[in-house]
């Protein structure tokens, strides 16, 4: 919804909370730093077989896969939306988490090599570790946004989406709980979001959330 | 040549799929291993939660691994994860 207030013509600067400029700004320190290139969904061949495949599988339809969910394979991340113009479920605010998130993926990449791939798609139980792990970096956004943590279980509750099975959304979300007490208490835990608060903090320090 | 292929096929997906030890750990069991928190798996395999000597750098304060039991918007939340040195000597030390 927000994004679609912020993608308005003229009356949509009142809902704008962060820049588009430096939406995009972030997004490239990010993929400089990560060396990693984004591509866009829609466009991509590759992405469209990989939807038809889903589809064919009965995990997810096309249309869904292909607008709500940004994937990342190795450095190669595909976004529903261009970086820095808002649209309907993909407010600005939103690509900020969003980048963070993906480029978790490629520190899990980086550190597990193709092992991180495989298991991603043969293990449920490890596919719902490596997204419990991304997801905390969504955590840690919010936390340095708002000084709040999201709920541990709304949060893993989206794993179902990722094919995951029941029990392995209860230990992400136990996981997720907690990390965010170690949040809470200070704690930067993913690379990705210390790599991206130290650009937020020099950045754009006004989003942060001022205690007291 | 196909039967080599083969083989190392099913070697890259043991590698990271299902043939890893199992631990038969109690699902969402926690532990601290030296200075990382780990926590089992629904395949009953501990796996790392936190390394708290890489949180110590990023979040430029020492942390150690140590086990909560805070009251949460999710419940009540027990287990082991990485929480402040200067927390974990305070409740040490309150035990003493």
């Amino acid at each position: 919804m927000k994004g679609y207030l912020q993608s308005l013509p003229v009356v949509g600067k009142i809902f704008l909370d962060v820049k588009p400029e430096e939406v995009w700004a972030f997004w490239r320190f990010m993929q400089d730093h990560f060396r990693t290139s984004v591509i866009n969904k829609s466009s991509a061949l590759e992405m469209q077989l990989v939807a038809r495949g889903l589809e064919a599988l009965g995990v997810q339809s096309k249309e869904r896969f292909l607008k709500n969910f940004t994937t990342t394979i190795g450095r190669r991340i595909y976004t529903p939306f261009e970086v820095g113009s808002p649209k309907g479920g993909w407010d600005l605010w939103h690509q900020v988490v969003i980048c963070v998130h993906e480029h978790q993926h490629v520190v899990q990449h980086d550190r597990e090599g193709l092992s991180y791939e495989v298991s991603y798609l043969a293990d449920r139980a490890a596919r719902a570790r490596w997204e419990a792990e991304a997801y905390r970096s969504n955590l840690e956004l919010q936390f340095w946004r708002t000084g709040t943590t999201p709920s541990a279980q709304r949060t893993a509750s989206v794993l179902k989406d990722y094919g995951c099975r029941d029990e392995d959304i209860e230990v992400a979300a136990k996981s997720l709980a907690l990390s965010a007490i170690s949040v809470r208490k200070g704690a930067v835990i993913n690379e990705a979001t210390h790599v991206a608060l130290g650009w937020l903090d020099e950045h754009v320090p006004r989003l942060r959330f001022k205690q007291g | 040549m196909m039967r080599a292929l083969i083989f190392s096929a099913l070697a890259a997906l043991c590698l990271g799929a299902h043939c890893r030890p199992i631990d038969g750990c109690i699902r969402g069991a926690t532990r601290c291993t030296s200075n990382t928190a780990e926590i089992c798996d629904a395949d009953g395999s501990y796996h790392e939660l936190a390394d708290c000597d890489d949180v110590s750098k990023r979040s430029g304060a020492p942390f150690v691994c140590a086990y909560v039991d805070e009251a949460t918007e999710d419940g009540r939340i027990t287990g082991h994860t990485c929480v402040p040195a200067i927390d974990a000597d305070a409740a040490a030390g309150g035990g003493r």
